[in-house]
């Protein structure tokens, strides 16, 4: 499965521990990543969910290639990308937590988008304006934003700039972490949208951390469960969230449920 | 009798350009053992409320109220040093993001006794005693104990740093009912955490309200997580406050226009049958606070607005509920789809 050609990221025997000093380590030696492997086909979905401290951001980031792990190989279609850091800049584009921090308040719009193209890319100016005017398009903003500063703009926009900056470079692999959860219900169905128009429209695959299971339910194909740096499960989504076999995922769908939350009750005509 | 009464609170701050008016003439009542949440897109004026209620702004801010009455005390009548004494006395307050509102240099221990009140300085015998019994130790823990937190000796003798997120709002919440406030606000408790956590703080909380009578005012945009904590919703747009009522009436035949829109988000996104498809939204964004719509704030992105929509809306109170539109959506207008 792991060589079949549509294989787009592969994972295999993934660990990772902090880095720390040799001194530490002798005592500890606790690994936050252990042993993952998992394959996502072209054009699936991924979202990752688990309890606190189970390593999701972990994995997130070492599939962005923020963080090196310690053993096992991330394949991006059959090759590895470690070294080879254009490859993954340009298909893997990272979409931050906080959207306020994650955007410069001294550039304009137009220059933080400009960035990835003027890093990764020889285009002239006016390829690169129509690149960026096209990319505003795609996440529903009006052209005439790119003059302004992201403290002009609302929070849902400045999240969709984030995902114009991580949409400019035509990436493969979109990984978004914890960005959805902290909006109002509208905001997260608007996003929720767009980033289904992506994975239907451009092929985009998105890999999400999420705590709001409802999210996972909407926009990913496959569902990975961790708890304590493990996969405790990983499959479709919606068979997994309808019939959890493990108990952790057994757990975790109980606490999403609980007493609190709103329950959908379908209307009985 | 209301536990806190206000009625239309005006918060205006003052910047470079003139002076804007944030929240414009909310009222809110709360009683004893209530929950309220306060929900609404962001930037519509929900923190600032909470600031205003606890005054916690002065440079730059300017508050108006008609009435502000706190468990029978008129706070309007009082001087400004005196208001914030009482104020501080009976409420407490959950800020934002738990991690950063925790002191990163001193321990926890430190920050608990801290919060905890104070003896006067001539009871002399009180003092000794307790400082014999360690009776501030123990406090603490049994504050720990109540909030949810087992391992009260590692906590205590950690900083902020070392804990995880949940750690953190258990003791910012213990710290909060330390000096057992009489209201209890919270500034979204249960964004950013995880799964099982959000449940043991709704708990908490739902404990605290019930079993100490505490009036709870909760910020929260996510109102699938809270709609069965909470009893009455306030759904704030644009700085004020659109429409109230309890939660069976708000859910089911919601009112207004706006918070029609939320419910349907909400809906569309907790329907476990209609996966991987659209889910149809509000157009639009959220007006600008220097350039506000004459009439109905919410006029540019309402399918329903007319011409008489030019001119303000009033508050029209119904039997359990109250809203702000000239055209209240009829009953169940949330299922059909037009
Ligand atoms: S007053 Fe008019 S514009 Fe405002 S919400 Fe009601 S129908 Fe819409």
């Amino acid at each position: 499965m792991i060589s079949s050609t549509e294989t787009i990221i592969s994972v295999s025997n993934l660990c990772y521990r902090n880095p720390s000093s040799w001194f530490t380590r002798m005592f500890r030696s606790d690994f936050i990543l252990k042993n993952i492997t998992f394959s996502l086909q072209d054009g699936e979905s991924l979202a990752i969910i688990g309890e606190e401290k189970s390593g999701k951001s972990e994995l997130i980031s070492a599939i962005a290639g923020l963080i090196t792990p310690t053993k096992g190989l991330i394949l991006y279609n059959g090759q590895t990308y470690e070294n080879n850091r254009q490859m993954r800049a340009q298909n893997f584009r990272m979409i931050f937590q906080d959207q306020e921090t994650a955007l410069n308040r001294k550039l304009r719009i137009i220059d933080i988008l400009q960035i990835p193209l003027l890093i990764n890319t020889s285009m002239t100016e006016s390829e690169r304006k129509e690149r960026i005017y096209d990319t505003l398009n795609l996440v529903d903003l009006p052209n005439s934003i790119a003059k302004r500063y992201p403290q002009e703009l609302s929070y849902g926009q400045m999240k969709r700039i984030s995902f114009a900056r991580a949409l400019i470079l035509n990436p493969k692999v979109i990984l978004a972490n914890k960005s959805i959860s902290s909006f109002d219900p509208n905001l997260r169905a608007h996003i929720c949208n767009m980033m289904l128009r992506l994975q239907k429209e451009r092929r985009i695959s998105t890999i999400i951390t999420t705590s709001d299971l409802e999210i996972a339910r909407k926009i990913s194909d496959k569902l990975l469960v961790l708890c304590k740096g493990e996969v405790v499960e990983f499959g479709d989504t919606r068979k997994i969230l309808n019939n959890p076999q493990n108990e952790i995922t057994q757990r975790l769908l109980r606490n999403y449920n609980n007493e609190y939350r709103y329950k959908f009750k379908p209307e009985k005509e | 009798m209301a536990l806190l009464d206000i009625r239309n609170l005006t918060v205006k701050i003052k910047t470079d350009e003139g002076i804007i008016t944030i929240v414009d003439r909310i009222s809110l009542t709360i009683n004893a053992g209530k929950i309220l949440a306060l929900a609404g897109a962001s930037g519509s004026g929900k923190s600032l409320v909470m600031q205003a209620i606890m005054m916690l702004r002065k440079d730059n801010v300017i508050y108006y109220a008609d009435r502000f009455k706190l468990d029978e005390t008129d706070l309007l009548k009082l001087s400004s040093h005196q208001r914030r004494r009482i104020i501080g006395e009976n409420t407490s307050f959950v800020m934002q993001e738990p991690k950063r509102s925790l002191d990163p240099s001193l321990k926890i221990k430190a920050q608990l006794y801290e919060v905890m009140p104070k003896i006067k300085w001539y009871r002399f015998f009180t003092r000794i005693k307790n400082f014999i019994k360690n009776t501030k130790k123990q406090t603490a823990v049994a504050l720990l104990h109540r909030s949810g937190i087992k391992d009260h000796r590692k906590i205590m003798n950690s900083y902020p740093s070392q804990l995880s997120d949940v750690e953190c709002q258990k003791v910012m919440i213990a710290m909060a009912v330390a000096s057992e406030p009489k209201i209890l606000l919270l500034d979204e408790p249960i964004v950013n955490l995880e799964i099982a956590s959000r449940f043991q703080v709704l708990k908490l909380l739902d404990k605290y309200s019930k079993n100490d009578h505490t009036a709870i005012i909760i910020i929260s945009n996510d109102i699938a997580s809270i709609y069965n904590f909470a009893d009455e919703f306030a759904f704030m747009y644009a700085g004020q406050i659109v429409e109230r009522g309890s939660r069976d009436q708000i859910f089911k035949n919601p009112r207004h226009p706006y918070t029609a829109s939320l419910i349907r988000s909400m809906m569309a996104l907790s329907d476990p049958g209609q996966n991987k498809k659209f889910i149809p939204v509000l157009k639009g964004k959220h007006p600008d606070y220097k350039h506000m719509p004459i009439g109905c704030r919410f006029g540019a992105r309402c399918r329903y607005a007319k011409r008489i929509c030019n001119k303000m809306p009033d508050i029209t109170m119904s039997k359990n509920c109250q809203y702000r539109c000239h055209f209240p959506l009829p009953d169940g207008a949330l299922n059909s789809d037009d």
